[in-house]
């Protein structure tokens, strides 16, 4: 009986250790691995424990005694870990919060269970920060078993930081085998999303419009675009240059970036971009100084006006970068929004126009501005050549200027009833910001990227609205504050007190 | 099992016989108070500036502001009084000779682990008990979400438990009260901030590191959330410590 | 009742305990005696299981030592040396307390404590708090807890250590009585209370069992040499000769002052009849028997005979 309960558990080890290793390859489905840890461990044990009930009361005593303590800790130490190892893969959960505001919804489940491989997420927090991001990673990571996570203070480590090119901190890298996802707010949407586009077998594809005297992406010089192309490729997108005479529309998965076009673009070309943005199709339209090729026509009906300017900074902040006053200092942002929800590093932006949004807009239409210049800032509508520029009322406007506007519009209400999916559009008041010459600047690339990722949404999980967290603000009167810190400090603790002192007194 | 409870209700008189209960409690409670007392009126302080600024007052709530963070700071607390209750269990008995007659008695180790596990556990429990009356004072000024305040007072005896269990292990090892107390201490931070090192290790000794974190835990119980996994670890910590103890008592004491 | 065979027992270096065997019958009181660290107290905790031994089994009532430390326990009622009590208690909670760990069932556990505070005559201070009673009442609730269970064994561990001779006469007078229903160790290094009280006595030292036998037998054993002190006025030659050539008999120092008194120490056979013989034949020399006393407390030359042989 004994010899055979040793073999058994001789099979138990072996099963526990072909369990363990099976559940480390993706490929193969969880339930044959778990089923080989379970038995492995009933296995295991089958020999200690039969000794156990086979044991005399006088052999139990060596088992347990002096001369065996050893071994018998150690057995209960095993016991103890592998239960600890299994319990932390085989849980149950319960979210007793009263609106389930950490329990995931379908869609992610879905999403999550049909992950092919490890999914490693990078956050980039300053120690202490980033507790939503924190308790939604949590909830992922307790929902799948190939979904890790890791914090990591930009600051104490700037090698991760460079290594992902993260500028900022809240931004997150969600990475499955060589391709990353960035996203940089905490949502259940987007980090959904962020795993969807990890998985999906498509790649975006960022077109960059040509034709029109705009930047190139094979240029090397200070005013081209081959470093944002690198760092494009690098985040997993693909890019291509595209003639919209010759290759038609792109897809409405594709990002369209027109990179500062010179020259007009001609009528049918401005319909078709006209159709492909009512399509649902993601645009991304950088603009060259004023004069530019009348994009306007493009960007008007979606609430936003390029004004004909070239915004001037004369804080002096950024002098202390390098800049001179026509490179205007960015440090304002739009919390609200996606983009730049955690964003807070300085951004530059070269010769750019500031951008005016309109003060009412058609329904479904929403158009924010996410990124303006500071108070010292004007825009300039004179000539940069005159001797004595200062900022003039009347016919310059004044700071702090828009410089970003992302728009996003649900089609439906447009009388689009195909999809259900919103465009978005994205809108900068300057190329140069993203050229050779200034993507590494600064937090430049971090916003560019920041962008691309919110155009890029994978729009079929838009389903997936934020938990209701039933806030409520709570004022306490002068009154109420003392009653509280009187029970609380005294009363409390002096209920308790005085009976002991009693007490003392009395047994002394 | 009646001796378990004859050893468990002559511990737990014990503690309040001595005037050792009281300052516990208090100590306890007047540390805790302060807390509140400052978070809540932090939270007042912000409720006022965003009707000033005219937020929406969803923006904050005081599960998040207080309570969470609040829980928090109860767990320090309970790391820091923890020693002082199970510092004398065993030790003072060693020390004042009364082992001879607990130990000469027909009573198992495990019948003294648990008993007097059981009377610090007791403690714990009052201590949590007292600890609802905080959650409580904001059930009656604000509107705060019940099932977090429930959680968190299970995660308070479960993690006071587990400290329990390892001073109760110190007590058991050591003759002397105060070694057994700061053995207790020390050993209590470092599964405190073991986790701490996970940022500088890498790959499985981080995860295990991390998941040796009793605060990581304990963390999940504050949030709202009860997950067995979190239940699995705290009882292993209460267990293994307690084994141990059994079993050195077992073996000095030649059972 | 109890039978202990070659325990052995080491702390670290020290080897307290190499090869102590005796055994006490049922309804005896067993003196145990021995000079301080002598190994009394290790043997007697590993009789009630506080100390496990390296070595050798112990046998009480049935049960045995290693294996069934807790029937053995059941069994045994301990007074531990230095005897310490849980000070914040008070008496009569502190022996419910002991009784509830020695399994005195329940409803029998009122009137267990009643009998025992009665029979230690506890009852004057058993409603308060230890810590504030004297050693002697201590002492006896000491022995209250050790009896609470009715045990079929009673050990005592130096159980008159600090009393004042009133409380001592009364715990021996008490040691006495349990004798009657009990079996009892007495361990002790006073003598005259082993003397007193013990049917047997076993000598323990230097971590074994040097002798064991009754109390009178063990003083009988040594009578075989009596020591006496023998005054005599006459010829020291003719006394020298005449006690030289005693049978069985050895002297052991003689001395003679100018007045013709010899003083002789002597050891003399020790039935009672050889003494009146001895008297006889002095007289009949015609010399003048002044003393003949016996030298010394019995007890205590066993005892030291004994120690003395193991040391040499």
């Amino acid at each position: 009986m004994r010899k055979i309960a040793r073999y058994v558990s001789v099979i138990g080890v072996v099963a526990l250790a072909v369990g363990l290793l099976l559940s480390m390859i993706p490929s193969v489905s969880s339930s044959v691995p778990d089923l080989l840890v379970i038995l492995g461990v009933v296995f295991l044990v089958a020999w200690p424990l039969s000794s156990l009930l086979t044991l005399k009361r006088s052999q139990a005593r060596v088992f347990f005694g002096s001369a065996t303590l050893g071994m018998g800790m150690l057995l209960v130490l095993v016991i103890l870990v592998l239960l600890n190892v299994l319990g932390a893969r085989y849980t149950l959960r319960w979210d007793v919060t009263r609106s389930g505001r950490f329990s995931l919804s379908q869609q992610t489940k879905r999403v999550l269970a049909s992950l092919p491989e490890k999914v490693q997420v990078l956050a980039f927090f300053p120690e202490g920060e980033g507790q939503d991001a924190r308790d939604l990673l949590t909830e992922y990571a307790a929902s799948s078993r190939r979904f890790f996570f890791q914090f990591t203070d930009p600051d104490r480590h700037p090698e991760k930081a460079l290594e992902y090119k993260i500028r900022d901190y809240g931004a997150m890298v969600f990475t499955m085998g060589t391709r990353h996802e960035r996203v940089t707010s905490a949502t259940e949407n987007d980090f959904t999303s962020a795993l969807a586009r990890l998985m999906s077998e498509e790649t975006t594809w960022v077109r960059f419009l040509t034709g029109h005297g705009e930047r190139r992406v094979e240029e090397e010089d200070k005013e081209g675009l081959s470093q944002l192309a690198a760092l494009l490729q690098d985040e997993g997108y693909r890019t291509e240059e595209t003639l919209l005479l010759r290759d038609g529309l792109p897809s409405v998965s594709d990002v369209l970036l027109i990179a500062g076009a010179t020259t007009p673009l001609l009528p049918t070309e401005m319909d078709s971009l006209l159709a492909f943005v009512r399509r649902g199709g993601n645009l991304f339209v950088c603009l060259e100084p004023h004069p530019g090729p009348g994009l306007e026509g493009l960007l008007r009906p979606w609430g936003v006006e390029p004004r004909s300017d070239v915004i001037l900074d004369a804080s002096g902040i950024g002098s202390l970068f390098g800049m001179s006053e026509v490179v205007p200092l960015v440090a304002h942002y739009e919390e609200n929004h996606a983009i730049t929800q955690h964003f807070s590093a300085a951004t530059f932006f070269p010769l750019c126009r500031s951008l005016s949004l309109a003060d009412s807009l058609p329904q479904g239409i929403e158009a924010t501005c996410i990124a303006t210049t500071s108070e010292a800032s004007w825009g300039e509508t004179g000539s940069l050549d005159a001797p004595e520029i200062s900022f003039e009322p009347g016919m310059d406007t004044e700071g702090p200027l828009c410089v970003l506007a992302a728009i996003s519009w649900d089609r439906s209400d447009l009388g689009d009833t195909s999809s259900a999916i919103p465009g978005r559009m994205v809108v900068a008041g300057d190329i140069d910001f993203a050229s050779n010459g200034f993507l590494r600047i600064s937090a430049n690339g971090d916003l560019f990227m920041n962008c691309l990722s919110w155009l890029a949404q994978r729009e079929e999980l838009i389903g997936i609205r934020p938990k209701e967290v039933r806030g409520g603000a709570m004022m306490l009167s002068a009154q109420a504050a003392r009653s509280i810190f009187y029970l609380v400090v005294l009363v409390m603790p002096g209920a308790v007190l005085l009976p002991g002192l009693i007490v003392w007194l009395r047994r002394r | 099992m009646s001796k378990i409870g004859t050893i468990f209700l002559k511990e737990f008189k014990g503690y309040f016989l001595s005037p050792m209960a009281y300052v516990i409690i208090t100590v306890f409670l007047l540390i805790g108070g302060f807390f509140f007392y400052v978070m809540i009126s932090h939270f007042s302080m912000v409720s006022f500036q965003l009707a000033q600024y005219g937020y929406p007052e969803s923006e904050i709530n005081i599960n998040d502001m207080v309570l969470r963070p609040f829980s928090m700071n109860l767990s320090l607390i309970l790391l820091m009084v923890i020693p002082m209750i199970t510092m004398r269990l065993v030790a003072e008995e060693r020390k004042s000779g009364t082992a001879e007659l607990l130990l000469t008695a027909p009573v198992s180790p495990w019948h003294v682990i648990l008993g007097k596990f059981l009377a610090a556990v007791g403690m714990i429990g009052v201590l949590a008990l007292l600890s609802f009356a905080y959650p409580l004072i904001c059930l009656l000024i604000g509107d705060p979400d019940p099932g977090p305040m429930l959680t968190s007072v299970l995660g308070l005896f479960l993690l006071g438990s587990a400290f329990v269990s390892c001073g109760l292990l110190a007590s058991a090892a050591s003759e002397n009260q105060i070694v057994a107390a700061v053995a207790t201490f020390g050993f209590l931070l470092l599964l405190w901030v073991v986790n701490w090192a996970s940022i500088v290790t890498e790959g499985t000794l981080s995860n295990v590191l991390e998941y040796l974190s009793v605060l990581s835990h304990y963390e999940e119980f504050a949030k709202g959330i009860i997950d067995t996994k979190h239940i699995v670890f705290l009882l292993s910590l209460i267990f293994f410590p307690l084994f141990l103890s059994a079993q050195l008592l077992a073996a000095r004491h030649g059972r | 009742m109890i039978d202990v065979k070659d325990l052995h027992k080491r702390f670290g270096e020290v080897e307290a305990l190499h090869g102590v065997n005796f055994c006490v019958q049922r309804h005896e009181i067993l003196g145990f005696l021995g000079p301080n660290a002598a190994g009394k107290t290790t043997t007697m905790r590993i009789l009630t299981g506080f100390l496990s031994p390296d070595e050798g089994s112990v046998s009480v009532a049935g049960y045995h030592i290693p294996g069934q430390s807790m029937d053995v326990r059941r069994s045994i009622g301990y007074l531990p040396e230095n005897v310490t009590l849980y000070t914040e208690m008070t008496a009569r909670a502190f022996l419910e307390y002991m009784a509830a760990l020695k399994e005195v069932p329940k409803e029998r556990r009122h009137a267990a404590l009643d009998s025992v505070i009665e029979r230690c005559e506890i009852g004057s201070v058993q409603h308060r708090l230890i810590k504030g009673l004297s050693k002697g009442y201590r002492q006896r609730i000491g022995l209250a807890q050790a009896i609470v269970h009715d045990p079929k064994v009673v050990i005592l561990d130096e159980p008159t250590v600090g009393l004042d001779p009133k409380q001592i006469h009364e715990v021996r007078k008490l040691i006495k009585e349990l004798g009657r229903d009990h079996t009892v160790i007495l361990c002790s290094h006073i003598l005259s209370e082993v003397g007193a009280t013990c049917d047997r006595i076993a000598i323990i030292h230097q971590g074994t069992v040097v002798a064991q036998d009754t109390t009178q037998g063990l003083i009988s054993r040594m009578e075989g040499a009596l020591p006496v002190k023998l005054e005599v006025r006459g010829p020291e030659d003719d006394v020298r000769a005449f006690l030289n050539a005693l049978q069985n008999t050895e002297l052991v120092t003689l001395t003679a002052d100018d007045q013709g008194i010899n003083v002789a120490e002597l050891r003399i056979p020790a039935e009672p009849l050889f003494r009146e013989r001895l008297v006889q034949a002095i007289v009949e020399q015609g010399w003048g028997l002044r003393s003949l006393l016996p030298s010394g407390t019995s007890l205590e030359d066993v005892f030291l005979e004994l120690t003395r042989e193991e040391r040499q």
